[in-house]
This record gives structure tokens, sequence and C-alpha cells, in this order.
């Protein structure tokens, strides 16, 4: 192996390794459910039932559609853990937490500033901004597509800071659709692309392990 | 590994890099210790994604890497489904490691040659 070849070699195994670190235990399913959660929480303040203010429902129903999905992404998580053999809180997963930890923390201290200024109208915008800072950072270590979903969520949110404000009416008009497409519509894209990932890749690994087992 | 094909190049003597362990000198085996070194264990689906190798390519690999005690197998049921698993093992970690340093130094010596 001359120099040139040897270097190469080197830049191949450290790939190789980068790819070995990634976070493997997130599911489709998780994200199929977070998207339906944040389409059934704008359903919710869309067309409110009678006697609900969407204006002061807004922020805790986020906050329910934010726990279910963290909820299921939990349930499936373990689920896939178990049909690895893997722990559920590996290094990679402690790796992906510590990613999305500051965006998270800026995302709440953000939303608390907005909500007690009375400027509630950005409040989807920073979300939208936040989390795609927050699935960008945990790209390097996640599952492909994530940082493509960053990347769209990232976009959307500063798109919608060009959009025509709604003052104070964070439950109302565009801040409703902006959610309700990128938490409810691109979660529900990312969700089925990977879960049809997940089952191309499970159908000739079962096949080749009941084989191996067979031989035996 | 697509940067370890021979080449017709001309080289001086003392910079061609000789491993001490011909076993990990091979691109598929040396792709599998790569992906192993960076996780605790790994499934052989996973493995085989990560490193694009064929099921029996892989699976002659493995084996020689076991063979030599660079590796642990683990076969077993999981929720009813078998599964087989692959791991590191300690020595092989330490050949793994041994070899990178190897290939370290050598470029350090003969960088900009």
């Amino acid at each position: 192996m001359t120099e040139l070849e040897a270097a190469r070699s080197l830049e191949t195994i450290r790939t190789l390794m980068e790819r070995g670190t990634r976070y493997r235990l997130l599911s489709g399913r998780a994200g199929i459910a977070a998207g339906l959660f944040a389409l059934a929480g704008s359903a919710v303040l869309a067309f409110p039932p009678a006697g609900l203010d969407p204006a002061r429902a807004f922020l805790p129903v986020w906050a329910g559609v934010f726990l279910l999905a963290l909820g299921a992404d939990a349930l499936f998580t373990i689920r896939m853990a178990r049909e690895k053999g893997e722990p559920v809180w590996s290094r990679q997963a402690r790796t992906v937490v510590l990613a999305l930890l500051p965006n998270f923390a800026a995302a709440v201290a953000v939303t608390a500033w907005l909500a007690r200024e009375g400027k509630p109208e950005w409040i989807p915008a920073a979300w939208m901004i936040h989390y795609g800072c927050g699935a960008l950072a945990t790209s390097f270590f996640a599952p492909p597509g994530i940082g493509a979903l960053g990347v769209a969520f990232l976009t959307a949110g500063a798109g919608s800071l060009f959009l025509p404000a709604w003052q104070g009416q964070p439950a109302g008009g565009w801040g409703i659709a902006e959610l309700a497409a990128t938490f409810g519509g691109f979660h529900l894209v990312y969700g089925t692309l990977s879960l049809s990932r997940e089952r191309r890749a499970e159908a000739p690994a079962l096949a080749r392990a009941t084989a191996g087992m067979m031989e035996e | 590994m697509q940067g370890a094909k021979p080449t017709r190049r001309a080289t001086l003597p003392g910079m061609v890099f000789e491993p001490v362990d011909p076993v990990i000198h091979q691109p598929a085996r040396l792709s599998i210790l790569s992906v192993l070194a960076a996780a605790e264990s790994m499934t052989f689906s996973e493995v085989k994604e990560l490193t694009a190798l064929t099921d029996g390519n892989l699976s002659i690999h493995v084996r020689n890497l076991e063979t030599h005690g660079l590796v642990k197998v683990d076969k077993s049921f999981v929720d009813r489904r078998p599964q087989t698993r692959y791991a590191l093992t300690p020595k092989g970690r330490k050949a793994f490691a041994q070899y990178l340093d190897q290939l370290e130094e050598f470029l350090r010596k003969h960088r900009g040659k």
C-alpha cells in the first residue's frame, strides 16, 4: 500500500466508524405518530369546540401534542430496542439527546419571552427554526433523512418570518396552518419514508437469519 | 474498500505500508472492524448496510475474523425472531487500534515525500 492508498484507507475507516456511531433506534412509526398528533392539535385550534378559546388554549394544546409525541417516540424506541436486542439508553442515544438539548432549551426560553411580551404570533416560526436547528444538530449521529427534515423546518421557519403577521393571534390564520404543514405534514412524510426503508431492510435480514439458523 | 486498490505507481523502498497483521489488512475485513469498533455490537443487517457487503461476503469475512479471535458472533432469538449479532473481542479491538496506529505512523513518516 502506497502513501496515497494508505491515506484513502484511513479516510474510509474514519467514514465507516462515523456511520457506526449513528443512532439507529428512531422508528418511522414515531414520526407518523408525531405528525398525526400535530394535525389533531392543529384541528382542535382551527375548529375549536364550543367554550374553547384558541388563543388561551394554544400553548396547552401544543404542550399536549409535544408530550404525546414524546410518549409515542419513547414507546416505539423501546419496542425497536427490544427487537434489536439493544439498550435503550445507549451512548448514541445520549449523544442525540445532548445535541438536541440546547435548541430545546432555547425554544422554551424564546416561547416564554414571546408569550410574556405579547408577541405570540412569532411562536410558530421560533418553534420551526429551533426544531430545524435541533434536527440538524443530531443529523451527524441520527438516521438518514433527519438532516433533510432539519433543512425543511429551518426553511419553513425562516420563510414564516416574512409572511404577513397576524398580530396577537398565534392560534388563527397562518400560524396553525404552518404548524399543521410542518410538524404534521413534514413528520408524516419523514415517518412514512423511514418506515418503508425499515421494512425494506427487515425483509432480507429476516430471511437470511432464518436460513442461518436452519443450517445449524 | 475502494481506496485499497493496488496501483501501478512506482514506490521508493520503505514507502510501502506493510502491516503486522495481514488478517486485518483486507478491505472487506477492515470495513467490518471499522463499523464494529464504533459500537458495542451490531446485527448482521446493520453491518451489511454500513459496509455495503453482500450476505455471502460478509459471512465469509466474519467467519475469518471469528477464527482469528477478532470478532465474537452471537446467535439468538429476539421476540421469537432469529438474530445474529457481531462485536469486537478485546483482542480484535486491540489489533484494530494497533493497525490504525501503524497506518497513521506510516502516513506521518512519508507525508509529502
